[in-house]
């Protein structure tokens, strides 16, 4: 018995089918290729959009610091007198504002009396020239002092901040510690100060 | 001839792909999440530059909006806007209420003397 090997026609044309599929893989190869393009693409664009809206968030925020910090040395320049009075007022009036988007201590001194006025959120321990002061959010407390510097620390989250403040016969000088902002914040510490 | 086949499948396989990522890198999206900050950012600057100038306090004291708003024109030239003097509750009466507005907030402690007060800018595209 001699068995007859059945050809479909598939010997030849079966190699050349292989090779039409190799062939082929070029192609499907791009399609692969362009798709992961468009996916990356995608994923490249909502990083740049958020890094590019984080930035001019950032940048809006920084003009609000310096708006801010502006009309507080416009405050201790036209005050003739009332100084503590109007930093304190319009500390309180840009918290009822900002709420929690505006943390702020000022510490204000003027011939030897040392005015500190705390809206940092928070109560916090201070402590100038080694006297301690426990001030509530949105209070103010005044104290006389006669020391050529001022040596002011406090805690603040979980920083421990010293400033030496020199003083001058003839001058104001007000030190601010603000941020603006709540994930994305500010924060400016600077001494300010006018002569009489 | 089956060589050259596959060199013309490569070519345009090659092609293909270059062309793919010429159209989908050629340009930078804008969307209008930061086009909305952009926009804040122009507001902030134009107040910004009026207080620099010494005219917006004045405007503020004298709550002055007109000229405040005539100031604006001149710089805001691709916006339309509305501004308002106040302290707290600022009326939005003039603000449509069918757009997409940003609104800035300018604060102000006083011209010659103390006061606290801010000047409110509401903005939207001009059509």
């Amino acid at each position: 018995m001699t068995m007859k090997r059945l050809d479909y026609g598939c010997g030849k044309s079966t190699k050349d089918g292989e090779k039409m599929r190799k062939g082929q893989m070029f192609l499907a190869g791009t399609i692969v290729l362009i798709v992961g393009m468009i996916l990356l693409k995608n994923v490249i664009e909502i990083y740049d959009i958020t890094e590019e809206k984080r930035h001019i968030e950032t940048i809006i925020i920084d003009k609000q610091l310096k708006n801010i910090m502006h009309e507080y040395e416009n405050i201790i320049n036209i005050a003739k007198e009332s100084c503590q009075n109007y930093l304190y007022n319009f500390s309180y009036y840009l918290k009822s504002e900002m709420h929690h988007r505006i943390k702020i201590l000022y510490v204000f001194i003027d011939d030897m009396n040392v005015t500190v006025g705390n809206f940092l959120g928070e109560r916090i321990n201070l402590t100038i020239n080694n006297v301690n002061f426990v001030l509530n959010d949105g209070e103010q407390a005044s104290n006389l002092f006669s020391f050529a510097n001022i040596t002011l620390s406090y805690q603040y989250r979980n920083d421990n901040i010293t400033e030496i403040i020199p003083i001058e016969p003839n001058k104001v000088f007000a030190f601010f510690d603000i941020t603006v902002g709540d994930k994305s914040f500010v924060r400016a510490k600077y001494l300010y100060n006018r002569t009489y | 001839m089956k060589g050259y086949l596959y060199t013309l499948e490569v070519l345009i396989s090659f092609s293909v792909l270059v062309v793919t990522l010429v159209s989908l890198f050629r340009t930078s999206s804008q969307t209008p999440e930061t086009e909305l900050g952009i926009i804040k950012n122009a507001g902030f600057d134009a107040l910004q530059y009026l207080n620099d100038k010494g005219d917006l306090k004045k405007f503020i004291a004298q709550r002055d909006e007109l000229a405040l708003e005539n100031s604006l024109k001149s710089i805001l030239t691709d916006f339309e806007f509305e501004t308002e003097i106040c302290r707290t509750n600022c009326s939005d009466m003039n603000v449509p209420k069918n757009e997409t507005v940003i609104v800035v907030d300018y604060y102000s402690s006083g011209y010659l003397n103390y006061d606290n007060e801010k000047v409110r800018l509401w903005m939207w595209k001009k059509y």
